[in-house]
């Protein structure tokens, strides 16, 4: 692809004054010096609903929205692509029964991830590695993603397309590098305040790609007639060559398991990764959280928007072999050049704000529950901090390990993969907010079975192209339909808990001890808009200010 | 009470959306769009509603009992519904 000199000097200046920004937040409503991990991860504690609509959204609104969704629409239509809808939709009323019983928990106890709590609540240690070591794993291929979205925008607007493999992978170092550094320097503070930026540019971007381009491709009708006349065309020349079609407009009988195991799967998954439940522990009061989860579906309606982007790409006759350049593609064809180069700048800083959030969780868990509790126990709080902000350096050279070293053309299958292994931990999250019947010991087996049946399963997928790690959907044991991975392995994962479970109950003794008490889960700040008037009432009511 | 019907309001996003054979149609179209498009994204409108009422039912209700018992002006007793 040829230089694009107007959309790149657009972005070259967006993304410049972003990183600025990113430099600067590390002394935005700064309390305290940015040494302890409470100020560095989870910026003070502090955020208020308008921030944390931010952070939330953000988590969902990442390189998978804009790079890999629209890619997955555009080469393989709805099972693969518009799950994504229904996942983000039912990932909302997940939220709200879950999270406000973590926040409160976690206020209580002063827990910053989510290993903490599972170590505080089955009073276990090796429970508590496994989950922050899956939180890592499962973490590397979704940062990934992020770096392959920067790579994808970059490439469109004509760089990293040079002879030499090393001018072939400029792109992904310069956006490696600043990503690295202003997480170094500036921690949660940095994603939070460039999240507004990015958002403005997202929703602007958004809104003019799905009235512009439409308008150009004659409207919605228009664009799903091509795209049906497209199915119908990749249907007959697959029956010609007696395979079947890998694109659908709809999914058929054989994809209606695939299709609701995906959505279910990922929206059961995407508040068991680290970052989101950081996004969740910065807000500062427990239903903040669940006001929000009125508001968050914005997000999802945007992201179906985005999703038909792939299929407009399909009705403009985008032609690429490369998926995950569908939509920079399509704007690059659809917009003038100083507004595509705007829609590549939202698009990157749209992968920049998640992987910060993403690289500063893991190495929270790596801090807290691996160092602090295997290897240095006596670490004061600003050595925590320094140690973590190496370790966010180190999950990101293991992100560009899973660019390297996985096909990314499939581009949403990075974020199915890490799914897969985030799901496995469910049972001692989710399920232990709720309930500690599990006992710890069944619930590493089941960690562990699920872990090893769902990789090596997911490492089996193959396409012609691609012999491993190709797809993240296979037969379903028993049930003998296509279907996601990940939930299959929390299936068996939950039997091989709830056996030994029933089994090690027999012989008491074993059950670790739990620090935390039914009332700790709804535990909330006192109200402050309430308080004063409790007070002046005279009745209950502390009047505390939080 | 108020956990039950939260609880049928939630879940019939799930329900719905998760029922994949239900809406995999073509027709009826809306302006131009098949109807597994729209409607997966009616959905997402009746879901947002859904936790609206959720939330005015457990949190917010609650809440705004706490403060007019606080104030002495309801006639019920100082108790509220804990949430």
């Amino acid at each position: 692809m040829n230089l694009d000199g107007v959309a790149l000097a657009v972005f070259i200046v967006l993304f410049a004054a972003v990183t600025m920004i990113g430099f600067a937040a590390g002394r935005w409503r700064r309390t305290a010096p940015l040494n302890t991990l409470d100020q560095w991860a989870l910026g003070g504690r502090s955020f208020g609903g308008f921030v944390t609509w931010f952070l939330l959204g953000g988590d969902l609104y990442t390189a998978y929205t804009f790079i890999a969704v629209p890619g997955a629409m555009y080469a393989l239509g709805a099972v693969s692509g518009w799950f994504a809808v229904a996942y983000t939709i039912l990932v909302w009323p997940i939220v709200f029964v879950l999270m406000p019983r973590l926040w409160s928990v976690s206020h209580k106890h002063g827990f910053v991830t989510p290993a903490d709590f599972v170590r505080g609540r089955y009073g276990s240690r090796g429970l508590g590695l496994a989950i922050a070591f899956t939180g890592i794993l499962a973490l590397m291929p979704y940062i990934a993603l992020q770096l392959v979205g920067i790579q994808s925008v970059l490439q469109v607007m004509g760089l990293g397309n040079g002879a030499s493999s090393f001018e072939q992978d400029i792109p992904l170092i310069i956006a490696f590098v600043i990503l690295a550094a202003f997480t170094y320097t500036s921690g949660l503070r940095a994603p939070a305040l460039i999240a507004f930026v990015k958002d403005f540019l997202v929703y602007l971007v958004v809104i003019v790609a799905v009235i512009y381009i439409p308008i150009r491709l004659g409207g919605y009708g228009q664009i799903f007639s091509a795209v049906e006349a497209h199915a119908n065309a990749a249907a007959a020349t697959a029956l010609a060559k007696h395979t079947t079609s890998t694109f659908a407009l709809l999914p058929s009988a054989k994809s209606y398991w695939a299709y609701a195991t995906l959505a279910l799967g990922s929206a059961m998954a995407l508040f068991m990764y680290p970052h989101s439940v950081t996004g969740v522990l910065a807000s500062r009061q427990r239903e903040t959280i669940r006001r929000n989860t009125v508001a968050l579906p914005l997000y999802s309606l945007m992201l179906a928007f985005i999703a038909l982007l792939g299929f407009m790409a399909i009705a403009a006759g985008i032609h690429t072999t490369n998926s995950r350049l569908a939509a920079p593609l399509l704007f690059r064809a659809m917009f003038p050049s100083w507004f595509a180069g705007v829609a590549y700048a939202a698009v990157a800083i749209g992968a920049l704000v998640p992987a910060a959030i993403m690289s500063i969780a893991a190495a929270n868990l790596f801090t807290r529950n691996i160092y602090r509790e295997f290897i240095r126990p006596k670490a004061t709080p600003s050595e925590e901090a320094q140690v973590s902000k190496i370790a966010s350096l180190v999950v990101k050279f293991g992100a560009l390990a899973f660019v390297l070293g996985i096909n990314t053309q499939n581009a949403i299958n990075l974020q199915l993969l890490g799914g897969i292994w985030i799901l496995q931990t469910f049972p001692s999250i989710a399920i232990g907010l709720f309930t500690r019947w599990f006992h710890r010991w069944g619930l590493i087996l089941g960690w562990l079975a699920g872990m090893v049946y769902g990789t090596y399963e997911a490492y089996g997928v193959s396409t012609p192209t691609v012999p491993h790690f190709a797809g993240s959907t296979a037969m379903i044991p028993i049930i003998g339909q296509n279907g996601y991975i990940a939930l299959t392995a929390l299936m068996l994962n939950l039997i091989v808990t709830i056996v030994v479970t029933i089994v090690l109950r027999l012989s008491p003794g074993t059950v670790g001890a739990d620090v935390t008490t039914p009332g700790d889960y709804v535990v909330d700040l006192p109200d402050t808009t309430l308080a004063p008037l409790l007070q002046l009432a005279g009745t209950e009511g502390e009047g505390t200010r939080g | 009470m108020a956990y039950v019907i939260s609880a049928g309001l939630l879940g019939s996003a799930f329900v719905a959306l998760l029922w994949v054979p239900s809406y995999a149609h073509l027709t009826p179209t809306l302006g131009g769009i098949p109807f597994f498009y729209w409607y997966s994204l009616l959905w997402l409108v009746i879901n947002s509603g859904c936790q609206l009422v959720a939330y005015q039912l457990l949190v917010a209700g609650p809440r705004r009992r706490r403060i007019r018992d606080a104030r002495g002006t309801s006639p019920t007793s100082q108790q509220g519904i804990r949430e």
